[in-house]
């Protein structure tokens, strides 16, 4: 639907059409949410924590990650790091947004960036490539996919049973997400060989020097620069 | 117990980073084009990051947790679906677990 408007708008309707074409994304979401529920049990938050960490940080990888690393008393600076090196990323598809969504006022802008995620980016860039100016539709869809999300966190803390931690390979769950989430960043052999390559040896090596978290920014940032130098030339 | 504050204040540090990280992307709208070697660094974070996470896991955990990363990597592969990868993984990890002798 072409705007008549030169500027971007948002509108109700826009709202829930990025509702409605979320659903799929919204399911997945609240299934995730479930296990991540069920993690932040067993590493003894309270159910306040996870609803709170879920609604405020909307962000599965990242706080799947926290949760690998999460020791007791709380390294709160290795925890941001982490959060914000799985999310740089956002920089890069938030700028990507197309031209006329700075004309926006900037309440709009600023309040609509807490929707943006990898769902609602996709699903209403293709509305943007339609001939849509209905932002409505990035809040909506990142609206739905949080909510399933953050419903799901809440289902899956009440439900999860106790001891679960206790059942063998139980501990490898947050790992193994997180490798699925990492196979959605392949982009082929010479883009990521390479710079997981040296994040693994670099974070392998440091894990046995240094204390608690730090050798995950270690491998990351190696690997990320790695990576960048390579894509570069 | 963790102290109360703490978890707390974690989580709003966490959320200042997303959003701000956020924020500044749509800030970036109007601005210069990223200069191309930051935007590669900021592309290739996320990957890095989790394999720094993972790799050190997998190096130290044995038969099961290596069989569980081969399962989940070629399920998340050949069906492109999270939840199935996953399960499937913690699956064979807790099998194997199960069977070997430790």
């Amino acid at each position: 639907m072409a705007g008549a408007h030169d500027k971007g708008e948002i509108t109700g309707a826009g709202v829930l059409r990025g509702g409605k074409l979320a659903l799929p994304f919204m399911a997945s979401s609240f299934l995730q949410g479930t296990l991540f529920g069920a993690v932040c049990k067993e590493a003894q938050l309270r159910l306040s924590d996870a609803v709170l960490m879920s609604t405020l940080v909307a962000s599965g990888s990242a706080q799947f990650a926290v949760m690998e690393i999460w020791t007791v008393p709380l390294a709160i600076g290795a925890l941001a790091m982490v959060t914000l090196l799985i999310n740089l990323r956002f920089v890069v598809v938030a700028s990507a947004l197309p031209a006329w969504f700075a004309q926006l006022r900037a309440s709009g802008r600023y309040g609509t960036a807490f929707f943006i995620c990898d769902e609602s980016w996709a699903i209403s860039m293709k509305e943007f490539n339609a001939g849509s100016r209905d932002v409505g539709v990035l809040i909506g869809s990142g609206a739905a996919v949080y909510a399933g999300w953050i419903f799901g966190t809440a289902f899956g803390f009440a439900v999860a049973p106790s001891g679960l931690s206790t059942l063998p390979g139980l501990e490898f769950l947050v790992p193994a997400l997180l490798i699925a989430v990492l196979c959605g960043f392949w982009r082929g052999p010479r883009s990521n060989i390479m710079p997981w390559a040296v994040a693994a040896m670099v974070a392998v090596l440091m894990a046995r020097w240094l204390q608690g978290s730090w050798h995950v920014l270690a491998g990351g940032t190696a690997g990320a620069l790695i990576g960048a130098l390579l894509d570069d030339s | 117990m963790i102290p109360d504050g703490s978890v707390v204040l974690a989580i709003l540090a966490m959320a200042g980073a997303v959003y701000g990280i956020k924020a500044a992307g749509v800030a970036m709208l109007s601005a210069h084009r990223m200069p191309p070697f930051i935007r590669a660094v900021l592309r290739n974070s996320p990957g890095a990051v989790i394999l720094a996470i993972v790799a050190p896991i997998v190096a130290s955990g044995g038969a099961p947790t290596i069989a569980g990363a081969g399962v989940t990597a070629a399920i998340a592969v050949w069906t492109n679906n999270l939840l199935a990868a996953t399960l499937t993984g913690v699956l064979s990890a807790s099998l194997l677990a199960t069977l070997l002798p430790s």
